[in-house]
């Protein structure tokens, strides 16, 4: 059953379900006046006396073309593509067709028009990323198109097809960041760059590093600070304007905030950043944090945290910020758990797969970890993040898990346009319900994809998986806001247990999540686990927390270069989205055991189970159209859970 | 000998913010002017600057510390020991149950734990303990700051800009201010040359660094600048260009550098997530 609905729940694009209902729309309200527009779709019936699909896939074949399937289930009648064809073209390929008619065993062939279509009532094949059939639209003329693969992944440079942001799908819904604002908290933006500068956000813009309004780079001899440029185009370098290449939202506004040029960082400079003008700037998105050396634990400091509270409460005019977060390029033998800033509830911390679906080699996994985007790493060294780049120029190989927080910005930018009601909180509610598995694996076949116990899958290097613009957007444009959030200390214990040096220790806490008080948590959203240890080797410690519907999550992965044996961790909140939508009610488990070469001895001193969710079921407001998206799956767990 | 700078530091971040403590350093200075500063910056734009919302700061940081076990926290309650509600002022806030809790962070018993050791580890290495009297830490050179669309030279920013790499070496490089000796080829030559040997230079190094930042096209690249570079009368207008420019700023910011108020406070162990290629 698990399998079936993950197959549903992954791949499914718009322009195969369009290409479907177009058809079918050409039985059911044939003869309408509208622009003519020619797909590569043809209705195929076949001659008497040969049927089945056999038969017709062997015609699709020798004739050039693929067959989809049966129309209708029918037994003659069937839909063929041709790939050598554009998806839309205002002629119709006589050629083609005629092809298709001189095959002896075809009677009929029809190459299909696209339809424009509004919205109205029930329809059986609609799924989330289809609000209505959108327009049929031309790709981006911007010579750097083509090497976006992440907008548009057609295989180029051995990446695997359709393994992307599905921002087509998005752009044909007329969303493309009208009236959104992402600030780049960086080393500066070319501000000048002509893909740059018409949708620069001057009003909203600060140099930390200098102390004035304007964040232009620093020049240094290895370009060193062309960073926050590049980060800038992935968001929302401008279309068709034949420069470089096009942003995930690029009619959305990019404000710089240059904070990272300088001999060293501090509290007041990330504070100032993240606070800097909430209700001018949507979405700040950060490509930094503490040293990825896999033996930092480290995390906002206290003017910062204040600053990204105050964000996330009063931020945006009281939506709050959101703050998007690179989750690290420490590779395995970093946990960003151990990064404050990415493991916060507050950030959204986004992942990188490669154009393949495999996780990046550099990527750092940890069980916060909402969601994954694109970036570099494949053996091509030409598949790195086509952008804008330093001085007016344009770059392939924009690289890194930074490279992948900006490409989630954009994302989101177009999600506020389609809605601009939304909280920060739904904004990950809406991660959460439209990300996709896709094809995204772990190469190490380390991490597997589970459900989580309402149906949810995740994996731990990727979130919930990779995220689909298009599906966003159009449950953006339908979404309620999710009911209040409540934050419940679910249980704890604090006297001190010995971790064996071999074998697991392992802890038990019930919890009836502060049933019948005013902070009843009935629905997750964020679980931490707040732990006070110390070990004689920091980094041999391994955490799993396991929920009381069974989900496991790896709260802390082993860190060989972590050789700490003084500080251990103090009150450090463990944070997982694994569980995101389950009951919290019933007993949590904590595992830790040492894994490494030598034998260690530690302490665990306290385990405090901070529960952070709703008391409400939270889609209850959100129609249900497809019965096997994820938002479908979920409501039903919640509903049968209420009857039970 | 190890209590005194964790008090200090306990003391200290209970007030938003964390003093230098290098070994050798350690002690205290008066913060009420780098919080006055922060707080305007937090508070701008927000509700009303509230002077109370310190306070607010401060005793979360007690209950951070002391989370009771087994204990919900109910936001009411929560709210008569915080006071919540006349901190946001008579205005109060519409959904006072939505709001998160910097309680909720807990990093604050890890800060004095750990604060210590890793701030001192900056790029895997030591920062050197000799530290300036001055409460400022040091900065690079500031880049130029070309006016936006929009923008005129009214707003502060300078309108004779060409946006190549060129001219922002030409007006970093008249300027007084340390080098960049990670990123920077030649500390030595970019201090002391003439004009001259300038232009060498300058051709030389932008053409290094088009070599390194896109490898897929060394030749091409480099091409279009010497193109772009070639007569030498451009490259000295351009020079002028920029000097003149910095001048000017340095002119009227006056003593800006040195007074960069976000310099201030305790160097924290952050890097950049930069992608592999840059780091090389």
């Amino acid at each position: 059953m698990r399998d079936v609905w993950s197959s549903w729940s992954r791949g499914i694009r718009w322009d195969t379900v369009a290409v479907t209902a177009s058809l079918l729309y050409f039985f059911l309200a044939p003869g309408l006046s509208a622009p003519e527009v020619f797909t590569n779709s043809f209705y195929v019936q076949l001659q008497d006396g040969h049927h089945g699909r056999v038969t017709a896939d062997g015609i699709a074949k020798r004739n050039g073309f693929q067959n989809l399937g049966p129309v209708l289930g029918s037994e003659n009648e069937f839909h063929f593509v041709h790939d050598g064809l554009p998806h839309a073209r205002t002629k119709r390929s006589i050629p083609h067709t005629r092809l298709l008619k001189s095959d002896p065993h075809i009677k009929i062939a029809v190459q299909q028009t696209g339809f424009r279509r509004e919205k109205r009532g029930y329809n059986p094949l609609r799924v989330e990323n289809l609000v209505d059939l959108p327009p049929v639209l031309e790709d981006p003329s911007d010579p750097y198109f083509i090497h976006q693969w992440y907008l548009k992944n057609t295989g180029q440079n051995g990446g695997k097809k359709k393994l992307d942001l599905n921002v087509e799908a998005a752009w044909a819904q007329g969303i493309t960041g009208k009236n959104v604002t992402t600030a780049i908290m960086d080393d500066g933006v070319d501000y000048m760059h002509p893909d740059l500068k018409f949708n620069y956000n001057a009003k909203a813009s600060y140099d930390f590093s200098s102390n004035d309004p304007y964040p232009y780079p620093r020049y240094t001899d290895d370009w060193f600070n062309s960073h926050g440029t590049r980060c800038a185009g992935e968001v929302s370098a401008a279309r068709d304007n034949g420069i470089c290449g096009v942003g995930v939202a690029y009619d959305s506004k990019v404000a710089g905030i240059r904070m990272l040029d300088q001999p060293y960082m501090t509290d007041l400079i990330e504070a100032n950043s993240m606070g800097h003008e909430p209700n001018l700037i949507d979405i700040y998105s950060a490509s930094w944090g503490p040293t990825d050396d896999g033996k930092t634990v480290d995390g906002p400091r206290n003017a910062t945290m204040r600053a990204i509270v105050k964000g996330v409460n009063e931020g945006r005019n009281g939506l709050g910020n959101i703050y998007v977060w690179a989750s690290g390029d420490g590779g395995e033998d970093d946990d960003c758990n151990c990064d404050g800033y990415a493991a916060s509830m507050w950030t959204v911390s986004i992942n990188s797969a490669i154009n393949d679906g495999q996780n990046a080699h550099y990527d750092e996994s940890c069980s916060s970890t909402l969601a994954s985007t694109f970036s570099n790493g494949a053996k091509d060294p030409n598949t790195g993040v086509a952008t804008t780049d330093l001085y007016g120029k344009c770059t392939k190989s924009h690289s890194g898990t930074s490279a992948a927080a900006p490409e989630a910005a954009g994302v989101f930018a177009l999600a506020l346009e389609a809605n601009n009601k939304l909280t920060w909180r739904d904004i990950q509610h809406l991660t959460v319900l439209t990300s996709k598995r896709n094809s995204l694996f772990d190469a190490k076949g380390r991490f597997h994809w589970t459900m989580n116990g309402v149906g949810l899958e995740f994996n731990h290097l990727f979130g919930f998986g990779v995220l689909d613009a298009g599906a966003m957007v159009a449950l953006s444009k339908e979404w309620k806001t999710v009911p209040a959030r409540y934050h419940c200390e679910g249980a704890s214990m604090s006297k001190p247990r010995k971790i064996p040096s071999r074998g697991s220790l392992i802890l038990k806490l019930e919890t009836n999540s502060c049933q019948g008080t005013e902070t009843e948590v009935d629905y997750l959203e964020h679980v931490q686990a707040v732990i006070t240890l110390n070990s004689t080797r920091r980094g041999d410690i391994v955490m799993f927390m396991t929920s009381p519907m069974g989900t496991r999550s790896m709260v802390l992965s082993r860190r060989p270069n972590d050789d700490d044996r003084h500080d251990g961790f103090v009150k450090w909140p463990f944070m997982t989205t694994h569980t995101w939508g389950e009951n919290p009610r019933g007993t949590w488990t904590l595992e830790i055991q040492f894994n490494g070469e030598k034998p260690q001895t530690g302490w665990i001193k306290e385990w405090a189970l901070m529960l952070h969710g709703t008391k409400d079921p939270p889609y209850v407001g959100l129609p249900v159209t497809d019965p096997h998206s994820k938002l479908a799956i979920v409501k039903k767990a919640h509903e049968d859970r209420k009857k039970a | 000998m190890e209590l005194l700078p964790l008090l200090s530091l306990w003391f200290c971040s209970a007030w938003g913010y964390a003093p230098l403590h290098e070994p050798g350093v350690g002690g205290m200075y008066n913060d009420a002017a780098f919080i006055q500063d922060l707080m305007e910056r937090i508070n701008r734009d927000m509700e009303p600057a509230e002077p109370a919302y310190l306070d607010f700061g401060s005793k979360m940081d007690h209950s951070g510390l002391s989370i009771v076990p087994g204990r919900a926290i109910k936001d009411s309650e929560f709210l008569d020991e915080n006071d919540y509600d006349t901190l946001l002022g008579p205005s109060g806030h519409p959904s006072i149950r939505d709001q998160e809790y910097l309680q909720h962070s807990t990093l604050y018993g890890h800060k004095l734990g750990a604060a210590g050791a890793g701030a001192l580890n900056v790029k895997g290495q030591q920062v050197p303990t000799e530290v300036k009297s001055d409460t400022v830490l040091p900065a690079y050179c500031d880049p130029p700051n070309p006016c936006p669309v929009g923008y005129t030279a009214e707003d502060g920013c300078l309108e004779m800009f060409e946006n190549t790499a060129a001219y922002s070496r030409a007006y970093q490089g008249s300027q007084d201010c340390m080098c960049d000796t990670e990123h920077m080829f030649d500390c030595h030559a970019a201090q002391e040359s003439d004009d001259e040997s300038d232009m060498n230079n300058l051709g030389q190094s932008s053409f290094l660094a088009d070599m390194q930042m896109d490898g897929q096209h060394k030749s091409l690249v480099a091409k279009k600048f010497y193109n772009h570079k070639a007569p030498e009368q451009t490259l000295s207008r351009l020079n002028e260009m920029a000097r003149n420019a910095a001048a000017a700023a340095a002119h009227d910011s006056g003593i800006k550098l040195e007074e960069n108020p976000y310099l201030q406070g305790e160097k924290l162990p952050v890097a950049a997530k930069k992608g592999h290629h840059s780091q090389n």
